[in-house]
């Protein structure tokens, strides 16, 4: 389970306080999407959990270690994220990135064992025919499942990412959300992910969290927080929400008149 | 960026040891001048001793950092993910990098290009991202630069021109050539 504990946290010198008061416990083995609208303070809450960040206050634990506390290398296995920056300065191929991945556990020597887990994760994302190109010679969603490959390498019980759908086709959007489903499902790992939309929020995840304004104020089954009520709550909109093979659809492209909340 | 500081840095400080200069007489200038003049022929050799044991310590300190590096590489939220304690490594590195080169200028004086030149020429030369052999490919190019140099000087120049005005000048083209290449890209 990872838990966050009374996050707090501002930009520039106390202005703007992005994260106000964030108490939230996750399940181990679910897949949680994270939505709200934008500035909601997802991506930082993201950050805060993967001790990107240091909060202004209040602390994450992954069972009973202090994500802020714990040896850094610790940490580094028990817990992996995928952030939105895609850049990278250094000249690297696919598998020099997705070999990173192994550094919690060899500290860049690699083992037999690290090889082949390397291998299973490039043919898991689809990569493996492009293993030796370069990284700028790659589409933005080849990068993308390179460095989704790079973060299950990691072989780590909680797997954070923030959009990792940004710049992927639909082919490999929904490719990318089975992966992430089965790690969850065979692999076991507590998969944490922040989502653009909603509907991919309602068909993978077993547990949605809504945040607003720096607040979490919907947490629950997908099937509660994307209903009319739970995206009036999040979002401020009336969204219609209909029933489609068992799960829920909001059609967000059919917005009402936005209401205050 | 850095290489932009160290500029601003370096002419700041070369105005003010000018602006010392002014202030002394101009006995003491003519020796102050030979100092803060880079020079490979003036080398004091007493001090060789004591400068290969600081290198070879900054060496030994550097060597297991250098795998972190390559981490490092792929920018702080990375590394800090893969369990990389950025900011102790980074200060390390910086404050073994300057005592290494704190170290050659005791030796030369300062010489402003060389580092940017020889580390570029080995990234261009070693196609990987591994920091052990950029670092000993560095080690190999500068060597390489200086003996070259240094032979081109005595037979092709006569020792009408100094090594590191050849060095600097070379060292300032190619910083030129980088950055009307970046302005293009």
């Amino acid at each position: 389970m990872i838990r966050a504990q009374g996050l707090r946290h501002s930009y520039d010198k106390g202005s703007t306080l992005v994260l106000d008061d964030v108490s939230v416990e996750l399940t181990r083995g679910c897949v949680t999407g994270l939505i709200g609208p934008n500035g909601a303070g997802k991506s930082t809450l993201l950050s805060a959990m993967a001790r990107l960040l240091v909060p202004d206050s209040g602390q994450v634990l992954l069972d009973d270690l202090d994500v802020l506390q714990a040896p850094a290398k610790e940490v580094a296995r028990r817990l992996a994220v995928l952030r939105q920056d895609a850049r990278v300065t250094a000249r690297l191929t696919v598998v020099d990135l997705v070999r990173f991945g192994r550094f919690p556990y060899s500290q860049g020597r690699l083992t037999a064992r690290d090889h082949e887990v390397v291998q299973e994760c490039l043919d898991q994302v689809g990569m493996d025919r492009f293993r030796d190109r370069y990284l700028d010679e790659l589409s933005g969603g080849q990068r993308q499942r390179a460095f989704v490959a790079m973060v299950l390498a990691q072989e780590t019980e909680f797997v954070l990412l923030d959009e990792p759908l940004n710049n992927l086709d639909m082919e490999h959007a929904g490719a990318t959300m089975q992966l992430l489903r089965r790690a969850a499902d065979e692999m076991g790992r507590t998969v944490i992910v922040v989502l653009h939309d909603v509907n991919v929020a309602a068909a993978f995840c077993d547990v949605i969290v809504g945040m607003r304004d720096g607040r979490v104020v919907a947490h629950g089954p997908a099937h509660d927080v994307v209903s009319a009520e739970g995206l009036r709550r999040v979002f401020g909109l009336d969204i219609p929400v209909h029933e489609i093979d068992g799960r829920p659809v909001a059609l967000h492209w059919a917005i009402g008149a936005a209401v205050q909340v | 960026m850095l290489v932009l500081v160290g500029i601003v840095l370096g002419g700041l400080f070369s105005s003010l040891s000018s602006f010392a200069s002014r202030l002394l007489s101009p006995d003491d200038y003519l020796t102050l001048q030979a100092v803060l003049f880079a020079s490979f022929t003036t080398v004091d050799v007493d001090l060789l001793l004591a400068c290969a044991v600081v290198t070879a310590l900054g060496c030994a300190v550097l060597w297991p950092l250098l795998r972190q590096l390559d981490v490092i590489d792929l920018g702080r939220e990375r590394a800090v993910a893969l369990g990389v304690d950025h900011h102790r490594i980074v200060t390390r590195v910086l404050l073994v990098v300057t005592v290494l080169v704190a170290t050659s200028t005791a030796l030369v004086g300062p010489m402003v290009f060389l580092g940017l030149l020889i580390a570029n020429l080995a990234r261009q030369l070693v196609p990987t991202h591994e920091h052990r052999w950029l670092v000993l490919a560095s080690g190999l190019v500068g060597i390489l630069a200086l003996v070259l140099g240094q032979f081109v000087v005595l037979h092709g120049l006569g020792l009408a021109v100094p090594l590191s005005v050849v060095i600097n000048l070379v060292g300032g083209l190619y910083f030129l050539i980088l950055l009307v290449k970046a302005v293009r890209l």
